[in-house]
């Protein structure tokens, strides 16, 4: 049994289902199967905490979970260790973590920033933070204020031929703690867990998701504090490149010089290219909605 | 090759303290900096561990945060050279597969300060935003206590167990790493002669004059000032300020003879062992 989804641009062809995705019939450019994985790599230049990894081949092992092997920017090979349905929750959330993120630092195409992005009026805007920041969170309130989202979680981008970025549809779900969905006066009834344990829900953005890479205009960097004086405050160009650096998707995994010098060249081309923002949550007692609105009413006046 | 030097005690026992002391004394000037502490971070940050791993850790339950923290610790220390430095809440106790959650092998040496649990039930019930100090006596008592577990929101810390503060200390004062013990009370008492141990003890060379300089600065008083001109980032948000008294016997103001009595049968033991009790078992 397989199936088909579209995400990043890419076709993907997956012996294990991917609810999280949209569904497409292209001809496949990554195919997702269950096999074995080998026990290490025979020439791995990274070693970290449980994978490791050189240029074309990335191995990430979860005890009690899955392993899991990237070959070539194409192959995803995953072998479980544990077979019940609980794990495969797991399996997914990793799937499209810190696996598709090796296949695409393999493939040297787009550029991974830690962020939801949203979209109006053919302008995008990533909304990034460390995680627990409330990017989610805030994303998912602006799509009530005509925003359509690009994706959660990760933002991934790809450079014209004049270095402007665009953001790439990602992730069509958010994943919402409980306290969020309460916030977003949301209805958790039906929404399924992302992992057996913990009160954190996917969130399908399906009917609110846009399928069109989208200019990138400006990113909103969460504090996730609240604050006194201006909720937004511009960073200069110099601390806009520390900020990119620091807030990249999973950069732990990208391995080899060529990965390297891909993210940094893309770094700075994002550090030229847009405003980065950082935005804290207003002072104590200011709502959500609030917080969002004086985002919406800051992205009208977003020049390009 | 590097090594782990932890800094662990039960909440709300002057770690903050020693941490601001000890990252202010490389320093010179008169300034009192809450982001010095920068340089001895939290062991449970759940930030430091997705970095290191690349993978988000919400769905890692306590079993899963333990199984992995020893081979993190390891890694760390792996890849750094020298000591690292972490701030550790952490009882001395084993994963399910029975390895210590804080590895021998990554440590180099633990510092395990300690004090008065009548003086831990009151500060850590405003710590947590009330004064039912029955609550927290209860918690002091509870052999599974876990701090972090919550499963319906974020947490910045990992899941970790600090079990009943007589077996936090008993875990430490048995631990394989041999920890200094360093009384709250007495660094109060005796600072001078106090941080020149603590100083000794970790081998970083300190004068006199630097010595007194960084306790000087790292005053009680002064971090409850710096707290109330720029606040301080570890303050949980239901906690009216982290610096609260700092004081030792503030117990005598706030319980009651049956909390007080209810403290020491939990923990005579450990109590008489610290020098908390008199020999007739009465607090001192």
């Amino acid at each position: 049994m397989s199936f088909a989804y579209r995400a990043f641009g890419l076709t993907i062809q997956s012996e294990i289902q991917l609810p999280l995705l949209q569904n497409d019939s292209d001809s496949p450019d990554i195919e997702i199967r269950y096999g074995k994985c080998p026990q290490n790599l025979g020439k791995a230049t990274k070693h970290g905490l449980k994978f490791e990894a050189n240029s074309d081949e990335f191995l990430l092992k979860v005890d009690g979970c899955a392993d899991y092997y990237v070959t070539e920017g194409k192959k995803v090979t995953i072998q479980p260790r544990d077979k019940s349905e609980s794990a495969e929750s797991i399996v997914s959330l990793q799937l499209l973590g810190p696996v598709i993120a090796a296949l695409l630092f393999q493939r040297e195409e787009l550029f991974l920033l830690h962020a939801s992005v949203v979209a109006r009026n053919d302008k995008a805007f990533a909304i990034a933070g460390r995680s627990g920041s409330g990017k989610s969170t805030l994303a998912t309130a602006l799509l009530d204020l005509g925003f359509q989202s690009l994706g959660d979680d990760v933002c991934a981008l790809s450079f014209d031929a004049n270095a402007r970025p665009y953001a790439r549809p990602s992730i069509p779900s958010a994943k919402l703690w409980k306290d969020s969905i309460e916030l977003l006066g949301l209805e958790p009834e039906g929404l399924k867990r992302i992992a057996p344990a913990i009160e954190k829900l996917h969130f399908p953005l399906f009917d609110r998701f846009s399928r069109v890479d989208t200019p990138l205009a400006g990113i909103y960097l969460l504090t996730g504090e609240h604050g006194l004086g201006d909720i937004l405050s511009p960073l200069s160009a110099i601390e806009g490149l520390s900020a990119i650096k620091e807030h990249q998707f999973r950069k732990i995994i990208a391995t080899g010089e060529s990965q390297q010098r891909h993210i940094f060249s893309r770094s700075v081309m994002l550090a030229n290219a847009t405003t980065i923002k950082s935005t804290h949550r207003g002072p104590k007692g200011t709502t959500l909605k609030e917080l969002a609105t004086h985002i919406l009413n800051d992205t009208e006046r977003w020049e390009r | 090759m590097g090594k782990i030097t932890w800094i662990a005690s039960y909440p709300k026992s002057g770690n903050t303290w020693l941490r601001t002391f000890l990252a202010t004394l490389g320093t010179s000037g008169s300034d009192t900096k809450f982001d010095r502490l920068q340089s001895i971070p939290s062991a449970t940050s759940r930030m430091r561990l997705e970095k290191v791993m690349g993978l988000d850790t919400s769905w890692m339950r306590l079993n899963e945060t333990e199984a992995i923290l020893p081979d993190f610790f390891n890694h760390l220390a792996a890849k750094t050279e020298g000591t690292l430095f972490f701030k550790t809440h952490h009882a001395f106790l084993t994963n399910q597969s029975g390895d210590w959650i804080l590895p021998q092998e990554a440590t180099q040496k633990a510092l395990y300060l300690v004090r008065n649990p009548m003086d831990v039930a009151v500060s850590f019930s405003y710590h947590n935003g009330h004064e039912d100090f029955d609550r927290t006596i209860d918690l002091l008592a509870d052999r599974d206590a876990t701090l972090a577990h919550q499963t319906d929101r974020f947490t910045h810390q990992l899941p970790h167990r600090i079990s009943s503060w007589s077996n936090h200390v008993a875990t430490w004062r048995n631990s394989p790493i041999r920890p200094l013990i360093v009384r709250y009370e007495d660094l109060l008492a005796e600072p001078f002669k106090c941080f020149a141990n603590i100083t000794e003890y970790l081998e970083i060379s300190a004068t006199t004059t630097t010595l007194a300089n960084a306790i000087e600065r790292c005053r009680f008083e002064k971090l409850k000032q710096v707290e109330e001109e720029v606040g301080f980032h570890e303050r949980p948000p239901s906690s009216r300020a982290f610096f609260r008294s700092g004081k030792s016997g503030d117990w005598r103001n706030h319980l009651s003879a049956n909390q007080v009595s209810r403290i020491v049968d939990a923990h005579h033991i450990q109590m008489q062992k610290l020098g908390y009790l008199d020999a007739l078992g009465n607090p001192r």
